[in-house]
């Protein structure tokens, strides 16, 4: 379930309103979440370390945003993206959910972290996708 | 793993919304299934190759002497470099489907290398389900060049106009106990009349001398 209330304290719980990727982008600025998006070779990846906005314990995603698709006709390979204009491709949005390593309380089985998601965006580093 | 993070970053518009968290979460299934797929789609295409090239062998290859002996020589080699060209291409196309689905570069290296080079071993792997999606693709597209080869050779084969027959053309007339050979040009009259290399007026031979006659591609005699 996700809604747009804060997370009680320790919690779990799923929330990603706006609120914490404004946090999250707070704390890129502030030195305290360090976030990379890196292209190399075609493949796009991305790692986001830090204190997780809604927790504060320690998170440390990593996503590959490149993928093999269309093998039935033209192979290539697709990054995801939110389809922003060409101009403004430099930018890349990673979306993040917690993933701590603390067990909150009221964590759904097979579920991590506390439930927080937020979006950073950071330009790409090395060579284009 | 040790990395600088970005000095600036920019406040998004919008939150991730629900939906797009689901998205990411498919798409992160799809990347780590990439290199699966690219391996069962080269094998598709390693299976389909090998039975094409066993059926143009068996056709052209077997068949094919026959079919261009009768061929004149330019028809034969433009045949022969149609066909050729085109099994060559589709064995590069198999050899490149087979090295997408088992590789060809077997290396040993240790995660910290992969995490040096590529950062995670996800990514890693999607490089090699890329290098595997592109030499598939060269593939397909040298198997494509080789049915086009093969079509136009085997269309060579039936359009080519035949080789000149040569019939044995000489005739070898045995007489008085020696050969005369030339061209025939005529036997009326109790006499044969040969075209002789040589002689500038038909020789004359008659009929009741000759003991046999021959029909040879050649004329060894000398004037």
């Amino acid at each position: 379930m996700t809604t747009s209330t804060p997370p009680p304290d320790g919690e779990y719980h799923e929330v990603s309103d706006y609120a914490w990727t404004e946090k999250a982008f707070d704390m890129l600025e502030q030195g305290q979440l360090h976030a990379l998006v890196v292209s190399h070779d075609g493949v796009v990846r991305s790692r986001v370390w830090g204190p997780c906005p809604g927790c504060g314990d320690d998170l440390d995603d990593q996503q590959t945003h490149t993928a093999v698709t269309n093998l039935m006709g033209d192979t290539r390979t697709s990054t995801r993206g939110t389809g922003q204009p060409s101009s403004d491709t430099n930018w890349f949005p990673v979306d993040v959910t917690c993933r701590c390593a603390r067990t909150h309380p009221k964590t759904p089985s097979g579920a991590t972290g506390c439930g927080v998601s937020f979006r950073v965006e950071v330009p790409v580093t090395g060579d284009r996708p | 793993m040790t990395e600088s993070p970005t000095p600036q970053a920019r406040k998004p518009a919008a939150a991730p919304t629900p939906a797009e968290l689901a998205e990411r979460d498919r798409f992160a299934q799809r990347t780590a299934g990439s290199p699966g797929a690219v391996r069962a789609s080269a094998q598709t295409w390693r299976t389909g190759l090998t039975a094409f090239i066993t059926l143009v062998t068996t056709g052209v290859v077997i068949k094919g002497r026959d079919t261009t002996a009768t061929l004149d020589t330019g028809w034969r080699t433009a045949v022969t470099v149609l066909v050729g060209g085109g099994l060559l291409l589709a064995v590069l196309g198999l050899w490149q489907a087979l090295a997408a689905e088992a590789g060809t570069d077997p290396e040993t290296q240790t995660l910290t290398d992969i995490r040096a080079v590529h950062g995670t071993l996800d990514a890693y792997d999607a490089h090699l389900a890329r290098s595997a999606a592109r030499r598939l693709t060269w593939g397909r597209l040298a198997v494509g060049a080789a049915v086009v080869f093969l079509l136009a050779g085997i269309a060579a084969t039936w359009w080519a106009p035949g080789q000149t027959a040569t019939p044995p053309a000489y005739l070898t007339v045995t007489h008085d106990g020696h050969d005369t050979c030339g061209t025939l040009q005529s036997g009326d009259g109790g006499q044969l009349r040969l075209t002789v290399n040589g002689y500038h007026d038909p020789v004359v031979i008659a009929l009741t001398q000759v003991t046999n006659l021959t029909l040879t591609a050649t004329c060894n005699n000398t004037p």
